[in-house]
């Protein structure tokens, strides 16, 4: 008869203390230093949606609303700006995403144009590459990722639900991968949206409405799924942004909950973004996110209109 | 349903030990477990990942357990709808409407539903009752095929904008409801709404969202195409589809057709701070109007185009329009005088208000949204859609002659004080003159607020001007700004004639200063004139006669009968433009018109060089008097005209020059009237040619003229032409090629081919020298036969002389050319040849010696003509070697009709007796005093032309001296080879010709006594000379006297019927007629057998003494017979040899009877003969 107390005591902290988890372990934390912010006070962004760090240290920002990338320096401040609405060569349409290659050229999903641009660091048009309209919509380019090493350029096409791979140094697409699926087919995907890189050649897609990040393999294959639908640490409600640090370690964010977590380079929950004494860091909308070669950490908070950047510890 | 499962539960399971142990927590577990809200949904809450995508709330932590999270919080507040929840998959994820919703306008959320808005229940509101996204947007609305990618995400199926309705319900119904109409049909859809974004309903209908949408706007109420935003002057929406409402195609038509947009408001409107539906007056940027400022797709005026306000009798258009306001219950007033006047659109002025009477918002037919129907495309049509005949205002019409409209203004203009238009209406300095240039057309009265009475006339005080036309005519001097000069002058009515009135009735005040004479509407003549015209030739002078005639307002100046002439036209515009003004024949200024009272009189202006003004009671004079140009002192007016006249200036002619203080017959010096003036004057002139001189002497019209000045006691009485003269007023004959330098005149003092000489025929007064331009100055010279204002030069070829007196150029080159026989005589001028001229050497046109202008000497002679040959004709004179002696010479100053009867007989042809006795000859016979008279005397001039050395031959002369012979020596007929000369009055002595006596035929190489043969000297002549015959004149025979005989009668004939004679073989020897026997007239005179009796000085005499030509007719060899010889010497017998009589019945027996016969035969018998030769 002794359990019976002990049995009451619990039942009454869990009436009276919802919040006592039955099985609770503390979250681990992976805290960060909040360095500076990128934004413009006059001609704000309008809900930008990408960032991207060159070789030295230079800060693209995806202004999609506003058609240009906006350049700052490594501390944060303004440098320049190129492209204007429209479709022709430096132009743009609600472009989503971009990435850099090793010398700095800029590659802009331009989705409105249904195509992937190519400018040089300054922003001089260099060419364009036109998604192909293999699927039942409009292609719908939101990201790209470049493969440094094999001179190959990732893009996702969104409404399509589909990976391309392009050859930059051939010009020409040499494979895709992914249809329309809630995920029980291997090349499922359902309106993947963001792309990171690592060393190896690994390809991060966040397959948003299927709630993973999934690892594309050099070969083209997707070999793992990284999280998985909740709103639990490991777990995402709405991942939008992906980005593999130095060390191969996996930060995926979550625009609705607004936080960032850490995975291995297994898929491993690691830790979340935050710190014991607050708590998890919540962002406004961190539509994405990116890592310098410092490891300093860009984070795209969409609806704040600002890309903060952070030292991650 | 949980508590039944529970109690089922805990009956089954009752006697279990751990149940029993456990069922008190786990029940109290259960049952007091925080549960979800499960009644908010109704049920089906599912955890499942497609549901929880959306409906977080639903996930098991949160709805089960309501806990918190390592991630997150847990939910307090439904977020399925939430902004961020929606944003989280909307942020370019799965779909970018990043700028659709969150950067652009959007359907209001986070308010409650104003008053206007009705939200049905079905479309839920969140918790505080504002509309929240799930108030719209659902993913359980519509009914679709499972997925995500198929999910509509709206509350029901929006066909039509039935979404829009279900709230919004008072936009609905259409424009009776005050609404733009919706659910209606389009006839053209307008790509530009589609493209941005708007939608169509089926069948291509207006739907809601054809101009809104809820989301994706940039433009104030959510518009795909903006009316009212930021910098926008242009309803830009509204313009998508109602592209001719206004007409934008081009700048001019938004004010042709349709009420203009994108204007500033004017400044005299008066918009509320809110129209009657609540609205705030909306102006665009910068202050325009444009549809929206009258018009509001919703909450309009019902069913009156959508108006902000209503337009009952223009109010709206009042608002803006102010100043139109006058407009009220004037006559234009159509509403309320013509209310059942309908406008092109069969819309009656009563109904629909005043404005839209004349005016149609957007659909008008011309200028200014005219609604009424017009035939012209000029802004004058619209008025006259009025005024016209047959149409509501035919009562007031402009009239035939009214002020001209579509006419630009001369001059520049930088700003206007009334307006001008373009042929679009717009108005422009750079316009033209229409009618409402000068007429307000929404205002009766320009100084005073009168709205004048539907059938009382108006006038220049009123009758809808901008400005008045009464009183100082401030609305004409506007434009007419040269004409203000008028003003305080004779001609402005306001000094001369206050109480003056028109042909209208308007006394001055009414009319204005301008009106007495111009009105700009029905004018009764030309210039819009309003007073009675006078008369006259030209569509000017009868304006001017209107006041400038007798008993008329300006009766004491009228021009006169002597008046400059109006329409004729200068010759100069032949040949250049004159800066005067002239006419054409409807009074129109025309360049090459004719002149009127106007080409020199500007009506309104007093002086031409200053602002004087005269004034009632000055007399004006060449430098003022209304002149356009001075006559005074530089004559610049006349010498526009009459610039071939200003060669006058300084010559003898410029009394400026040689007469400055003669005054004319106005009291005028010559500074005072001009060069000109001293002599003529434009008006009231004295005599023809406007002469302005008092007149002296007498003659013709322009003789008298001339005389004013070339007469005793006037300026030039030392240049007088002397009691002889060359006479003026004959008509002479002109050669063609002089006939236009030397001019005749008529009574008139025109120029008329069929007109006579006068003064100006030879002169040009206006010019010195024919060749030269300039006179002479202020030099004194005296004129010569080269200049004197001569038109042409008297030359040596006598051109001017021969021009009429071409005959008596026959005498250049002849011995009668003093050149050739006399260079260094004088005349009685004092004149050689040289200086007179040939014909100047004899002749003085002015000032001459007697008749024939005679500039010479005269001889002795008692006949005027021989006294003028002797002149020269004489011993000691000039030609003294051609000596005419009364003695030796044929009869001179012997009237035939003295003749005797012989000669009579022998003229009888010609010679008409009676008291009106005269001869007609081609040889002229002259009176004592040299003219011309057939009953007048032979004298010098009968038998010769002076001017004229060969009779056959019409040239002038060799040019060196001739003597001459019976065929020239300035015969009027040759008396070669046949005495043509002689026998014109000796009829009966040609018949000598080819006879005996003929020496031709019997004598040809013997010479008379000056030396000639008869080929020299011609038949008669051989015998006869009429100059330098014997001494005694006897016969003015040629020939030797015999001394054989001492009758002088027998001598002549002896002088060859002798043995020393050239007859010798017809000598008579011995026979003698007794000498001391005196018969007594046998025979009368008159007879054809008339034997002539003579004394012994050979006189022919009653009784005397039988000689030879007593029997013998020298000149006739046929007895009896007019009838010439043979041509042959020839033997005669008793029935020719001369004989007057036959011998054989008449000789002898006529004066001795019958025994005279015997003695003829005893004498003539051979016993006689026989016997004689034996003595």
């Amino acid at each position: 008869m002794k359990i019976k107390p002990l049995f009451a005591i619990v039942l009454l902290s869990v009436l009276l203390f919802p919040d006592i988890r039955l099985s609770y372990a503390k979250p681990k934390y992976q805290e960060l230093k909040y360095l500076f912010t990128i934004e413009k006070k006059e001609d704000r962004f309008k809900h930008p949606s990408d960032v991207a760090i060159s070789e030295d240290g230079l800060a693209y920002v995806l202004d999609g609303v506003n058609n240009r990338v906006v350049v700052f320096d490594g501390q944060g401040e303004y440098l320049y700006e190129f492209g204007k609405g429209g479709s022709g060569e430096g132009e743009f349409d609600m472009p989503l995403g971009l990435s850099l290659d090793r010398k700095g050229n800029v590659y802009v999903a331009d989705s409105g144009n249904h195509r992937i641009v190519a400018l040089s660091p300054k922003g001089d048009f260099l060419y364009e590459i036109q998604v192909p309209p293999e699927g039942t919509k409009n292609p719908d380019p939101t990201d790209t990722v470049v493969d440094k090493r094999r001179k190959l350029l990732y893009m996702v096409d969104n409404e399509n639900h589909v990976i391309y791979t392009y050859n930059l140094r051939r010009k020409r697409f040499v494979r895709s991968i992914g249809e329309m699926g809630l995920g029980k087919i291997k090349v499922d995907l359902r309106w993947p949206f963001t792309l990171d890189i690592d060393r190896k050649g690994n390809v991060y897609v966040v397959d948003v409405i299927n709630t993973r990040v999934r690892v594309l393999s050099p070969e083209g294959r997707f070999t793992v799924d990284v999280g998985e639908w909740g709103v639990d640490s490991g777990q995402y409600f709405r991942p939008k942004g992906v980005a593999v640090d130095s060390k191969g370690r996996i930060y995926v964010s979550d625009s609705f909950l607004g936080v960032i977590q850490a995975f291995d380079s297994d898929g491993n929950f690691l830790a979340l973004i935050g710190d014991e004494k607050n708590g998890i860091k919540k962002f406004i909308t961190p539509i994405r996110i990116s890592f310098d070669k410092d490891d300093r950490l860009y984070v795209v908070e969409q609806f704040a209109h600002k890309v903060s950047v952070f030292e991650l510890k | 349903m949980k508590e039944t499962a529970d109690l089922k539960f805990k009956s089954k399971y009752s006697s279990n030990s751990l149940f029993s142990v456990l069922k008190l927590p786990v029940l109290l577990l259960l049952f007091l477990s925080p549960l979800p809200a499960f009644a908010e949904t109704g049920g089906g809450v599912n955890s499942a990942k497609e549901c929880a995508m959306c409906h977080i709330n639903w996930i098991d932590v949160f709805y089960r357990q309501g806990q918190s999270t390592d991630l997150t919080d847990y939910p307090k507040e439904k977020l399925v709808a939430n902004e961020m929840m929606c944003y989280s998959c909307h942020d370019g994820s799965v779909g970018d409407s990043r700028l659709k919703v969150w950067e652009t306008s959007r359907h209001k959320t986070g308010v409650k539903p104003s008053a206007n808005v009705s939200v049905p229940e079905e479309y839920p509101l969140d918790k505080e009752g504002r509309i929240q996204c799930a108030t719209c947007h659902s993913a359980h609305g519509v009914n679709t095929k499972p997925g995500m990618a198929e999910t509509i995400f709206l509350r029901e199926a929006n066909v039509n904008s039935l979404m829009c309705k279900r709230c919004h319900r008072n936009k609905k119904g259409g424009p009776k409801m005050g609404n733009h109409p919706i659910d209606v049909k389009l006839k053209k859809i307008p790509r530009k709404i589609v493209n941005n974004g708007g939608k169509l309903g089926s069948n291509d209908t207006v739907i809601c969202q054809t101009c809104h949408t809820p989301h994706g706007s940039t433009n104030e109420h959510f518009l795909v195409i903006p009316n009212s935003k930021g910098s926008l002057t242009h309803s830009q929406l509204c313009e998508t589809c109602h592209t001719k409402k206004p007409a934008l195609a081009e700048e001019d038509s938004k004010r042709r057709f349709s009420h203009p947009v994108d204007v500033p408001l004017m400044e005299e409107a008066r918009l509320p701070e809110k129209w009657d539906n609540g609205k705030k007056p909306y102006l665009s940027y910068d202050g325009r109007i444009n549809c929206i400022t009258c018009h509001t797709p919703h909450n309009g005026t019902k069913d009156n185009h959508l108006l902000q306000n209503a337009n009952v009798k223009g109010a709206l258009c009042v608002t803006c329009h102010t100043s139109k306001k006058t407009i009220y219950e004037t006559k234009h007033d159509i509403a309320k005088f013509y209310p059942d006047e309908e406008n092109s659109d069969a819309v009656k002025a009563g109904e629909k208000g005043t404005c839209s009477a004349c005016h149609h918002m957007h659909k008008g037919n011309s200028f200014k949204m005219w609604s009424r129907a017009v035939t012209g495309n000029k802004m004058e049509d619209l008025c006259f859609s009025c005024h016209d005949k047959e149409k509501v205002a035919k009562k007031a019409l402009t009239g035939e002659i009214t002020h001209p409209v579509d006419v630009a203004i001369s001059g520049n203009y930088t700003s206007l004080s009334l307006p001008l238009y373009t042929k679009t209406g717009a108005k422009s300095v750079k316009g033209k003159v229409t009618c409402p240039s000068c007429h307000n057309v929404h205002r009766w009265s320009p100084d005073s607020d009168e709205r004048g009475e539907k059938d009382v006339a108006g006038d220049g005080e009123n009758s809808f001007l901008r400005k008045s036309a009464g009183g100082d005519s401030l609305l004409c001097r506007t434009c007419h700004t040269d004409k203000e000069t008028l003003l305080e002058t004779k001609h402005d009515m306001n000094e001369v004639v206050p109480d003056a009135i028109n042909i209208k009735g308007q006394n001055l005040k009414k009319s204005g200063t301008c009106g007495a004479c111009h009105t700009p509407h029905n004018a009764v003549a030309g210039k819009l004139w309003v007073r009675e015209p006078g008369s006259g030739d030209g569509n000017v002078e009868v304006l001017c006669t209107s006041c400038h005639a007798d008993d008329k307002e300006a009766g004491e100046k009228t021009t006169g009968v002597e008046t400059h002439p109006l329409g004729v036209i200068p010759k100069v515009v032949d040949e250049e433009e004159i800066d005067l003004p002239l006419y054409a024949g409807d009074g129109s200024l025309w360049k090459k018109g004719a002149v009127d009272c106007s080409s020199c009189h500007d009506v309104h202006r007093w002086s031409p060089s200053n602002n004087d003004k005269g004034g009632k009671k000055v007399e004006g004079d060449g430098n003022n008097s209304f002149l356009r140009k001075k006559i005074g002192k530089t004559d610049e007016l006349c010498n526009v005209c009459h610039k071939d006249k200003f060669t006058v200036k300084e010559t003898k002619h410029d009394l400026g020059l040689t007469a400055p203080s003669s005054k004319n017959a106005n009291r005028e010096t010559v500074s005072e009237s001009g060069t000109c003036g001293a002599c003529h004057t434009p008006h009231n002139g004295r005599s023809k040619k406007l002469w302005s001189r008092n007149l002296a002497g007498e003659g013709d019209v322009i003789e008298v003229l001339c005389s004013s000045c070339h007469s005793d006691k006037n300026v030039a009485e030392d240049k007088k032409t002397g009691f002889v003269s060359h006479p003026l007023g004959k008509r002479p004959n002109i050669i063609p090629t002089m006939k236009n330098m030397l001019p005749l005149f008529n009574g008139e003092g025109r120029k008329n081919d069929s007109g006579f000489v006068t003064c100006s025929t030879c002169h040009n007064v206006h010019k010195w020298e024919p060749e030269k331009e300039k006179g002479p100055g202020k030099r004194k010279i005296e004129g010569d036969r080269f200049n004197s204002f001569l038109r042409v030069p008297y030359d040596d070829s006598v051109t001017l002389c021969a021009a009429c007196h071409k005959e008596k150029s026959l005498i250049v080159g002849t011995d009668h050319d003093l050149n050739v026989t006399a260079p260094k005589v004088k005349n009685m001028s004092r004149e050689k040849v040289a200086d007179s001229g040939i014909c100047g050497a004899c002749h003085k046109v002015h000032n001459a010696w007697g008749n024939k202008l005679w500039g010479r000497g005269v001889g002795p002679g008692e006949n005027r003509i021989e006294a003028l040959c002797t002149g020269c004709h004489s011993p000691r004179k000039a030609a003294r070697k051609k000596i005419i002696s009364t003695v030796t010479n044929h009869p001179m100053n012997k009237k035939v009709s003295d003749a005797k009867a012989t000669l009579k007989r022998e003229t009888s042809r010609f010679y008409k007796e009676g008291v009106d006795y005269h001869i007609e000859t081609k040889f002229p016979l002259y009176d004592k005093l040299g003219t011309k008279t057939s009953s007048g005397d032979i004298t010098c001039s009968t038998c010769h032309d002076v001017h004229r050395w060969d009779p056959s031959r019409a040239e002038p002369g060799t040019g060196k001296k001739i003597e001459g012979n019976g065929g020239n020596s300035f015969l009027r007929k040759s008396n070669l080879p046949e005495s043509s000369l002689c026998t014109t009055c000796h009829t009966e002595k040609r018949y000598v010709s080819k006879t005996d006596h003929d020496m031709s035929v019997t004598a040809p190489e013997q010479k008379n006594k000056r030396g000639e043969t008869v080929a020299d000297s011609g038949v008669c002549s051989a015998c006869h000379v009429p100059h330098g015959g014997a001494k005694s004149g006897y016969k003015l025979w040629a020939r030797d006297f015999s001394s054989q005989s001492e009758l002088i009668a027998e001598q002549t004939c002896l002088g060859c019927h002798s043995s020393q004679g050239i007859a010798a073989q017809k000598g008579i020897k011995r026979f003698r007629h007794p000498r001391d026997i005196v018969v007594s007239e046998v025979t009368k005179p008159e007879d054809s057998n008339y034997a002539p009796l003579y004394d012994i000085s050979g006189r022919e005499v009653q009784t005397g003494i039988i000689a030879c030509p007593t029997c013998h007719n020298p000149h006739l060899w046929q007895t009896g017979s007019l009838v010439k010889g043979s041509g042959k010497g020839a033997e005669g017998n008793n029935r020719n040899s001369f004989l007057r009589l036959k011998s054989a019945s008449n000789v002898c027996k006529d004066c001795h009877g019958f025994e005279g016969l015997m003695r003829y035969k005893y004498f003539h018998g051979n016993p006689f003969l026989g016997k004689q030769r034996r003595d």
